[in-house]
């Protein structure tokens, strides 16, 4: 019962009531508005907000990059990046570190054969950048540990986000150096497992492979 | 009166204080510029889109096993050359390349006539799901992309893809992860189950060829 709602002993009710609507005016012309209400709701809403914000990989950084437009169903998910400008190559957002002096320029020249100096390939495998690929295994085993944790399937997907004017062949040495990504596999007591020629059994760390495009927008 | 005024005031801060209501208007502000900052950042990211593809596996699995019909699969294989498209397969006549244009748009291309010839083989070949894209180095990333997209839709936003855990019947079955998707198509028509991987299954509605290899060199 609030306060204007106290009966006095003896007063009419007619004056309570007067009393009551006098009371409310000058509520009114204090000008408070009742925020709580409003409070509840943006709550909700940033809490939501947030939420579905940590949990997308959506904050791709689009400096120095123009990506590829296509329509396709598939909405991005949680995975590792490789980033492809016509400058740099970065997982997850960081840069690969290069041997000394070496500089990339990945974009297509007048034969559109630039792209990965020497330096930064493997001198056998042509196909392979160690630089590249000593990053991914140094996220895969970070992702195994966290992965094993929560007793998930040891396996990763990753998402190359690659600027459309580069040449294609630098995109499949990418992708390749990324299919030779391995872990070691274990026992379940932990041991580390030996295959059929003795060796330690290894299997392959990304098993799912998308490219990140630009959607049109659904109107 | 004056002191007597200012007296006043400061029983009423002290009141205030007293009265343990909070001054919510810093908080409503802070959540204003936050709920807007997140809004703003997540009708951005919905323009990114994903276009999946599969690398090769030049592994241990026996490979594919043919359908029960004893007829060989459909081999499909998209060339895309300097000189613009060249469709191969191990049925029927050789086609004919489908050569550049001097079109400015998608650097003369012909992704329309392409689309065209796809469409034919998938309705002529409606249980063969995966093909192989090869890409020769020189061509821009752009282009790469707007071929696999080519490949996957008859039309933009007609493929639908939908990813699930194997039901207990499904897992049950034996699966070599080595080997290409292995597909079955619906009573009706309607869809085309993949089993992708040992913990996956694809189900497609209106896709051409979902399932594409990408190729970085002719095997």
């Amino acid at each position: 019962v609030s306060s204007h709602e106290t009966k006095k002993p003896g007063e009419p009710e007619v004056f309570r009531r007067k009393k009551r609507k006098l009371d409310d005016e000058g509520e009114g012309q204090h000008g408070e508005l009742n925020l709580t209400a409003m409070i509840d709701m943006m709550t909700i809403l940033l809490v939501f907000l947030l939420k579905s914000y940590s949990v997308s990989s959506t904050n791709i950084n689009l400096n120095n990059l123009t990506l590829p437009k296509a329509t396709t169903p598939e909405s991005i998910v949680e995975a590792t990046k490789i980033t492809l400008t016509t400058k740099a190559v970065l997982v997850d957002e960081k840069p690969i570190s290069l041997p000394n002096g070496a500089k990339l320029s990945l974009e297509r020249g007048g034969d559109g054969l630039l792209g990965f100096p020497d330096a930064v390939l493997d001198s056998s495998d042509k196909y392979l950048i160690p630089p590249l690929k000593k990053k991914l295994e140094e996220s895969a085993e970070k992702q195994r540990k966290i992965l094993e944790r929560q007793k998930k399937d040891l396996h990763s997907k990753i998402l190359i986000i690659a600027d459309s004017k580069i040449p294609f062949g630098t995109v499949a040495k990418v992708i390749r150096t990324v299919g030779l990504v391995t872990i070691d596999l274990k026992n379940p007591d932990g041991s580390p497992k030996v295959g059929s020629d003795g060796k330690p059994a290894k299997d392959g760390w990304f098993d799912e492979y998308r490219f990140v495009v630009i959607t049109p927008r659904k109107e | 009166m004056e002191p007597y005024k200012k007296q006043r005031r400061g029983i009423d801060a002290i009141e205030e204080a007293l009265s343990g209501e909070l001054n919510l208007v810093p908080y409503l502000d802070v959540m204003v510029n936050l709920i807007m900052f997140l809004l703003l950042t997540t009708a951005t990211a919905s323009a990114f889109g994903l276009l999946s593809f599969n690398v090769p596996t030049f592994s241990k699995g026996s490979g594919a096993k043919p359908p029960d019909d004893g007829e060989k699969p459909l081999e499909l294989t998209v060339w895309v050359s300097k000189e613009g498209f060249q469709v191969v397969s191990n049925k029927g006549a050789p086609l004919d390349p489908l050569r550049r244009t001097n079109s400015k748009e998608n650097e003369g291309y012909d992704f329309k006539n392409l689309q065209l010839l796809l469409e034919r083989i998938g309705k002529a070949y409606p249980k063969t799901k995966n093909a192989t894209l090869f890409v020769e180095p020189t061509i821009a990333y752009e282009i790469a992309v707007k071929t696999l997209e080519v490949m996957k839709e008859s039309e933009p936003g007609k493929c639908q893809i939908e990813r699930r855990l194997p039901t207990k019947a499904e897992a049950a079955q034996p699966f070599d992860p080595a080997a290409p998707p292995t597909c079955e198509i619906s009573d009706d028509g309607n869809y085309m189950k993949c089993r992708r991987k040992v913990d996956q299954v694809a189900i497609y509605k209106g896709c051409l060829f979902p399932e594409v290899i990408l190729s970085d060199r002719v095997r």
